[in-house]
């Protein structure tokens, strides 16, 4: 279990991240969304121990991440946004000399290595040197390195950047593997429907403040913006416009070219009702109305507003 | 506490654990297990550090990969190969008189020995300047500290690595050796304590490039400030040796200590003695104990640039300098005083000249720094060793008093005593550098940056220093001829801060200037913090613009 309490990282004046707390559980598969700057990278290398927090802390299975780092560093598993790899080695022996840092002992190694190469999809590339891979093959080694010591929590900041769509898919069907496998999985990044399809859970970091944190659903749920509904009407759109635009709830009302009308709404059901009853007792001809599923975008867009980058 | 102090470790509330982990709820252990927990730990540790080091047999496979080793060797064998048989084509002349083929054959043996030298002065800090620098511009050094690796272990395996290879090149040179052996030009005794004493070397050089590499962010600047120090090393150990010898240089060097300290002179040092406390200690014995002095120094500085929570690691480089350099004033105060007409507490103030560099480190943390550091005061014995700025006066103040009672113990021992001199000139010790410390105050106090604060720091006290010193000497200079020379020029050293630092027998100028820099010490500690409040509270009503948060 992974329980974060009010980390704060400061800068001088500058606070980076300010006092976030959440906890996640076995299986999680956290999404951890905000801009460039909101503060994930800061908070995700906090809880790899590569950053003193300035204020607060956090408990990885009841161990403290600022009193024993050293036992925090056998439990996660940490890829950050850029690869890192040692060039003038093969597949096998980067992936040996980080087990052997995480002190696994040398006859399990091998077995452990050629796991990791399987469950990553590059076991016929583990005597390639490693600047002969693909970017998503060095990628994925990046991965098979985080995973040698089996770690109970896997940090990885941003680590579908730059990757074709088949490599994205892979990636995310290998962390439902690991989610499903118990690990606990924090994942940063903005491309969100990405990360609405494969995580659990979710966090939207601001201006280093944890605007809204839980399952997709709930966060949609509680952060949604004003309802969008679709009406599909035979024609006259622009004159359903202008009837709609005065209806309690209706905070705009937008016809398109092709007869569509698309309304901004702050209502309840009854108040949907009674639009489309305004329309019919105008006498315009309503072939379709439904309501808009909000996304993460959506809420993510309301909530941070675009104004860090 | 007032509204702007920062949060301390103290005012952080505790945070419970969601779950403990079972053994936290096992009965605490007892002294006897924590100590056979911690020596199993370290048993383990050391085991990994020295025998299974990742990164030593991970750099080692990648230098021996490829051809370029196996040309480098060639032609180092090659050069030797060409020096022996030239020399011995020298000496083996049929009409060589005996005495000079023996001459000669001596000669081989030091040829052979200054190629080795130089190769070892030129390989070693090649091999390891680059080593961390390069990992740190590759961004692999996050992926080997967030594995449970302390930065002393990864330190050691790139010592292990950048060291073998040196190792191998001495090695190789010993064919060419043992021909000297043979011949007659070299005993084993020669051999072994040369070959021992390069390699020596081969690990100070190596640890040097450590350290500028672990300190710096260009490959080249470390390569650069490696050889500058290496360079200045060998030069400077012929000028110790020189001084300790009081003669020439390059012919007078026979047995002395520092001569060890150069790869191009040591076979001139191997069979030498030094007496410390009235019994002789052979020169390699004494230089290695150096060695490992200076090689922990260096590692222990790169680590704690390393360390991502350096707390231990920084403490540990503090406590060994102090531990060092009070080493360092005993012994020299004790081997300095029979020989030369200095007072060992002269000897003291020279030997603290070393402080000059650090105190900049240990009083300037810049305006912005001492807020991410926490301002946590001018003055905390807790804080000490710590790398806080209230930690910076009482580690400068123990490092004064640990060296000035070290160099009481090696005076007393040299049976020279100590009397009032050596408390004015101590007290002029603790004066001088508590205002060095305070010049680094009032730096840190107007200038954000850690490194413009420093230079600020070495600029103020330099100046303050120098500039009377150079008014003094400029005008006691223009009136050296002139009737009341004698009365002018004591009315000039009293003014001159560092009279004290050149004259072994002026207790008064130490009293007076002790006295002097430590209110005006005080005064500017005083000045700097309300200065420091003064700006935090200029900048807490200044609205920060929101969008200037980033990560």
């Amino acid at each position: 279990m992974l329980d974060v309490k009010e980390l704060k990282k400061s800068y001088g004046d500058l606070e980076a991240v300010k006092g976030i707390s959440f906890s996640l559980g076995a299986g999680d598969i956290f999404g951890f969304i905000g801009s460039n700057g909101a503060g994930k990278t800061t908070t995700i290398r906090m809880l790899a121990t590569l950053l003193e927090p300035s204020y607060g802390t956090a408990f990885l299975n009841g161990v403290d991440i600022r009193k024993d780092p050293m036992q925090i560093r056998r439990m996660l598993g940490y890829m950050p946004d850029f690869f890192g790899l040692y060039d003038d080695v093969k597949v096998t022996e980067y992936l040996d000399f980080f087990a052997s840092l995480y002190e696994i002992p040398a006859r399990k190694r091998s077995l452990i290595i050629t796991d990791v190469l399987a469950m990553t999809n590059l076991t016929g590339k583990k005597d390639a040197f490693v600047q002969s891979l693909s970017r998503g093959m060095q990628q994925r080694l990046c991965l098979a390195r985080c995973l040698v010591h089996d770690p109970m929590l896997l940090l990885l900041d941003e680590p579908a950047s730059g990757l074709d769509p088949r490599a994205r898919a892979e990636l995310k069907d290998l962390i439902l593997e690991l989610g499903k496998s118990g690990k606990i999985v924090i994942v940063s990044s903005h491309i969100l429907p990405e990360l609405a399809d494969f995580c659990n859970t979710v966090g939207i970091i601001e201006r280093g403040e944890l605007l809204a944190f839980g399952s997709v659903d709930e966060v949609v749920r509680n952060h949604r913006p004003t309802r969008i509904i679709e009406v599909k009407l035979i024609a006259r759109a622009p004159e359903g416009a202008k009837q709609l635009i005065h209806m309690p709830g209706v905070l705009d009302a937008q016809a398109t070219a092709d007869d569509e009308l698309k309304i901004d709404f702050n209502g309840d059901l009854d108040g949907q009702a009674e639009l489309v009853s305004c329309l019919v007792k105008n006498g315009l001809r309503v072939t379709a109305f439904r309501e808009l599923q909000a996304d993460l975008e959506d809420v993510f867009l309301k909530l941070t507003k675009g104004a860090v980058n | 506490m007032n509204e702007f102090d920062h949060e301390t470790s103290e005012e952080m509330p505790h945070f419970e654990p969601v779950l403990r982990p079972k053994t936290e709820e096992a009965q605490e252990p007892s002294m006897g297990q924590k100590w056979k927990s911690a020596s199993k730990r370290w048993a383990k540790e050391s085991s990994l550090a020295y025998f299974s080091n990742p990164a030593a047999r991970r750099d080692f496979k990648v230098q021996f990969r490829g051809g370029k080793s196996g040309w480098l060797i060639a032609i180092y064998l090659f050069i030797l190969s060409a020096l022996t048989l030239f020399e011995y084509q020298q000496a083996a002349s049929p009409f060589n008189p005996i005495d000079n083929m023996q001459r000669q054959l001596h000669e081989l043996y030091q040829v052979i020995m200054i190629a080795l030298g130089v190769g070892v002065a030129l390989v070693a800090p090649a091999l390891s300047a680059t080593a961390v620098v390069i990992e740190r511009q590759r961004r692999s050094l996050d992926l080997v500290f967030c594995a449970p690796v302390r930065p002393r272990t990864y330190l050691i395996g790139k010592l292990l690595a950048s060291f073998r290879f040196v190792w191998i090149l001495l090695a190789l040179s010993l064919p060419f050796t043992g021909i000297c052996i043979m011949l007659g030009g070299a005993t084993w005794l020669d051999v072994i304590g040369s070959f021992f004493m390069m390699s020596v070397l081969g690990l100070i050089y190596t640890s040097i490039g450590l350290l500028f590499s672990s300190r710096v962010e260009k490959p080249l600047t470390a390569v650069f400030y490696t050889y500058t120090t290496v360079v200045a090393s060998i030069i400077g150990s012929v000028t110790v040796a020189s001084m300790s010898t009081n003669g020439d240089p390059f012919n007078s060097l026979q047995n002395a200590l520092a001569t060890l300290f150069n790869p191009l002179t040591l076979t001139q040092g191997v069979e030498g003695f030094t007496p410390i406390f009235g019994i002789p200690i052979p020169n390699l014995a004494l230089a290695a104990v150096i060695s490992l002095g200076i090689i922990r120094l260096c590692l222990g500085a790169a680590g704690s640039v390393l360390a991502p929570q350096s707390a231990l690691e920084r403490s540990n480089l503090r406590l060994s300098a102090a531990g060092a350099l009070a080493i360092a004033t005993g012994i020299a105060t004790y081997s300095i005083l029979p020989v030369v007409g200095f007072t060992p507490g002269l000897i003291l103030n020279w030997i603290l000249l070393p402080l000059a560099v650090f105190v900049p480190f240990l009083s300037c943390y810049g305006y912005d720094g001492e807020q991410r550091t926490l301002p946590n005061g001018l003055f905390k014995l807790g804080e000490i060793f710590k790398g806080t700025p209230a930690g910076g006066l009482p580690q400068i103040l123990l490092t004064v008093l640990l060296c000035g009672g070290a160099a009481a113990v090696g005076s007393i021992m040299a049976g020279a005593g100590l009397g009032l001199g050596f408390a004015t000139y101590g007290l002029y010790a603790v004066g001088l550098w508590t205002f060095g410390w305070a010049c680094g105050r009032v730096a840190s106090s107007f200038l954000g940056g850690v490194r413009a604060s420093q230079m600020l720091q070495i600029v103020i006290f330099g100046v303050a220093l120098a500039v009377p010193t150079s008014i003094v000497g400029y005008i006691a200079a223009q009136n050296a001829d002139r009737a009341g020379g004698a009365f002018g020029s004591a009315i000039l050293n009293t003014i001159n801060p560092l009279y004290p630092f050149v004259n072994a027998g002026s207790p008064m100028h130490a009293l007076g200037w002790g006295v002097v820099f430590l209110m005006t010490s005080i005064g500017g500690a005083a000045w700097s913090e309300s200065n420091r409040r003064r700006r935090l509270i200029k900048r807490a009503k200044r609205v920060v613009p929101s969008d200037a948060v980033g990560a």
